[in-house]
């Protein structure tokens, strides 16, 4: 190869990018980084002032759209996993429709392990009111599954918290629905 | 809201649900994807720790935090003992608030915690220190973490010694570590090709073949999701060996390397271009037009072709084929000032571009797991020159802060909307109260139920005489009461005349008669009239009652209404709060973002003054072989 011409001289150069190619691909495979690291922490430093301005902003709120004489919470939660596939649910306060909820895969699997969707939070005067919720899915053997559950609270000045419960039944081989009111 | 009281749950069960929630996360970009995912159930002591969990679980971290921030702040959350903090610390690792878990971590991560649990954290918190390039950070938290440690991250535990002692170069320690690795693990494959690329690094080429070669030999794994990784891998140790015997003058072997990489695989074209390399190393020239031709055909924007532009017509010229040399060169030189000039527009694009925008960082949805694999955005078309660089780690993590700081101030710009919102509602309301005030006062509920008090006491009275003295007439209605007037008048009238002398004693002995008839009539009512009044006496001491208790409670309402100053003041001190962060926040987006934008030009010169290398270069031997056919002509 003629090192002394134009394309000789290409060539030593492609010679350089070969190894840069090489390792290039090396060092990718590693994904090792070599940056500072101010940036990051800088930002974390941010991240934590807007999260602390974030919870009292929220608390501000609660407190001045839902105030605890009259607010009412509804939790979903789900210990279920044999008999009953959740598809929605629509809850109803003194047969007001105030709720509903279509839920996806990934709303189940969050369910499924643990977690608890927030679902509604409002406000109810005081005195008796009837609460019902009515679920919908696949029940067992893959059948189309309608229930409801039903509840009738009394506000009072404390704030209503009420968890729509959805639970394996391995007795009746059946999901079982209830609504049950926690005290605060 | 206030603490709840369910049936406590242990702490492990928590507190594996949360590393669960770790686990089921996609690993770092290098690792293999965990065989399984289990879920995990269990009930929870108090809901808000379960609201947390299951934004965590949605993957959005911002609000799983604030749950867990606000029930801090309005009592703390009861009956999980400890676990919420180090749930927050878990959210926060995978939020990228790296000091932030450590602190905690530190502060709670004592003797009395499970073993596992303790691990677990650390590996974490090691792993984000890892992926950011804080070594030392990382073999901290790697060296707190205790024997035994639990088989379910044993495995990755041991990888990430291994990836770290490579990274300080410690070789010999790396290598004492794989040998401790199972034969079956996943990780096999991906720490052979680190210690393969970290002897290509050393220029121990023969050492780095044999560990490019292991990575090669390990059998297919079954399932679907894993045969992929395995086979992106296979590829890349592949390409990588070819490189290590090209290097080590072995150019033959290379080729066997090279070819074996899959077509359709992302390495092809870098095989492509080092089975080219290889041949003509071995001075087989024809061998070598194959894998440039095909080349040739890519996308300009990839090295790998530009460099096969270069070579193909480099290749005719040694097979002394000038026409097909020329004709190749000509056409790299026409699309190589194409490229330039769509290049140069780029880098005129990119000075104004929003790049949030652009990569659609702002998208509310987008995950934003640090421990996650690095996320792949979409490249708008006019950044493709930009493909490989914005594969880069270090683009990649700043892409991911911008995303994050993109959030934040999505975030603080919707409370900013939020807050004028809340500074006219809490005005409405108190427009509203006072003039429900007003129309109160204009009614006068209080001299309204004076006067019903007095009507009533009255009435009473009035129905006590008559009970007392058996009025009957008092009592009577409709004909009876009509007529009692009249004889009453009668009687009156009788009285008069009778006073003045005159003889009345016929028409007083008619007026005794009906008087006689009339009040026999009425007393056979009185007793249902008599109940009848008694009723209506009830009915308004209930009104009245009504009344009193409406009274009051309006009193109430209008005593306890909130006083508009104080809202306003909390309002107005939120709101500075937020301009104030909001403007923090913009600077360190605007900030982050010149750093990605300048990382960005920067690549995008480097490439230009390749295009232009290659441009000169290539006119030149245009004019050389043009030159050359002249003087052929001439001769």
């Amino acid at each position: 190869m003629d090192q002394s011409s134009p394309v000789g001289a290409v060539n030593k150069a492609w010679g350089v990018r070969r190894l840069s190619v090489c390792f290039g691909a090396m060092l990718m495979a590693l994904s090792m980084s070599s940056h500072i690291a101010s940036q990051p922490d800088r930002v974390e430093a941010l991240k934590q002032n807007v999260l602390d301005l974030n919870r009292d902003l929220l608390i501000l709120e609660e407190e001045l759209l839902y105030p605890s004489s009259t607010q009412v919470v509804m939790f979903l939660s789900m210990d279920v996993g044999t008999f009953f596939a959740l598809d929605a649910v629509k809850v109803l306060v003194d047969n007001k429709l105030v709720a509903s909820h279509l839920y996806t895969e990934r709303n189940i699997d969050a369910l499924f392990r643990g977690g608890v969707q927030k679902l509604y939070i409002g406000n109810l005067g005081s005195g008796n009111h009837e609460v019902s919720a009515f679920f919908t899915g696949k029940g067992p053997a893959g059948r189309d599954y309608k229930r409801g559950a039903k509840i009738t609270i009394e506000k009072g000045s404390d704030p209503a918290i009420l968890e729509l419960r959805i639970v394996d039944s391995s007795a009746k081989e059946q999901p079982e629905f209830e609504i049950k009111e926690w005290q605060p | 809201m206030a603490t709840l009281n369910f049936p406590k749950v242990s702490a492990r069960v928590l507190a594996m649900s949360l590393l669960a929630g770790l686990l089921s996360s996609s690993l770092l970009a290098q690792e293999p994807a965990p065989e399984t995912n289990a879920p995990n159930k269990h009930a929870v002591a108090d809901l808000r720790y379960g609201a947390a969990l299951y934004d965590y679980y949605l993957n959005d971290y911002l609000s799983a935090l604030n749950q867990l921030h606000v029930a801090d702040a309005q009592g703390g959350i009861k009956g999980h003992g400890d676990n919420p903090q180090l749930t927050e610390a878990g959210i926060s690792l995978a939020y990228g608030m790296e000091t932030h878990a450590q602190n905690v971590f530190r502060r709670i991560l004592d003797a009395n915690r499970p073993l596992d649990v303790r691990n677990a954290a650390w590996f974490y918190l090691a792993r984000l220190q890892y992926s950011r390039g804080h070594w030392a950070r990382s073999q901290q938290s790697l060296d707190a973490i205790a024997e035994p440690v639990d088989e379910e991250i044993g495995g990755d535990v041991l990888a990430l010694r291994i990836n770290l002692s490579i990274r300080l170069e410690q070789l010999d320690e790396a290598l004492a570590l794989l040998t401790t690795l199972p034969e079956d693990s996943s990780w096999q494959n991906y720490l052979n090709f680190n210690v393969g690329a970290a002897y290509s690094r050393l220029g121990e080429y023969e050492t780095s073949i044999r560990y490019y070669d292991a990575v090669r030999d390990l059998p297919v794994p079954d399932s679907l999701k894993n045969q992929s990784e395995h086979l992106a891998l296979y590829d890349k140790a592949l390409t990588a060996a070819g490189y290590s015997l090209m290097l080590s003058e072995q150019p033959v072997e290379a080729i066997k390397r090279f070819v074996e990489v899959r077509r359709d695989s992302p390495w092809s074209s870098r095989a492509l271009l080092g089975y080219g390399w290889s041949a003509l190393e071995s001075k087989n020239y024809r061998l070598a037009l194959q894998p440039w031709q095909a080349l040739v055909e890519g996308p300009i924007a990839l090295a790998s072709t530009q460099e096969a532009m270069m070579a193909l017509p480099y290749v005719y010229e040694q097979l002394d084929a000038s026409g097909e040399a020329l004709a190749e060169w000509q056409q790299a030189e026409a699309r190589f000032s194409t490229q330039l000039e769509r290049l140069e527009q780029t880098q005129k694009d990119l000075a104004s571009l929003s790049l949030i925008e652009a990569f659609q960082l702002n998208t509310e949805n987008r995950d934003s797991h640090w421990l996650a694999p690095a996320q792949t955005y979409p490249v708008p078309d006019a950044l493709n020159t930009l493909e490989e660089v914005l594969s880069s780690n270090t683009v990649r993590e700043k892409m991911q802060l911008l995303r994050d700081l993109s959030r934040l101030d999505l975030k603080l710009v919707h409370w900013q909307e939020k807050i004028q919102l809340y500074k006219v509602m809490v005005d409405e309301r108190h427009a509203r109260r006072r003039a429900q005030s007003s129309a109160l006062e204009a009614k006068n509920l209080e001299d309204q139920e004076r006067s019903l008090t007095l009507a009533r006491n009255e009435f009473k009275n009035e129905l006590v005489n008559i009970e007392s003295n058996e009025d009957y007439l008092s009592l009577a209605f409709g004909e009876t009461r009509e007529l009692n007037e009249i004889v009453e008048r009668l009687g009156q009238s009788l009285a008069i005349l009778a006073a003045d002398g005159e003889d009345m004693s016929f028409e007083q002995e008619a007026y005794e008669r009906y008087r006689g008839i009339l009040l026999w009539q009425a007393s056979e009512t009185y007793s249902d009239q008599l109940w009848q009044a008694k009723q209506r006496l009830k009915n308004l001491d209930l009104a009245l009652e009504e009344l009193k208790a409406r009274r009051k409670s309006i009193a109430q309402v209008l005593a306890d209404a909130p006083d508009i100053q104080p809202w306003h003041k909390r309002l107005d001190k939120t709101s500075l709060r937020i301009v104030e962060h909001h403007s923090t926040v913009k600077q360190a987006l605007a900030e982050t973002e010149d750093a990605l934008r300048q990382e960005l030009q920067q690549s995008l010169s480097v490439q230009r003054q390749h295009l232009l290398s290659y441009l000169a270069q290539t006119r030149l031997a245009v004019a050389r072989l043009l030159d050359a056919a002249l003087r052929s002509q001439s001769q």
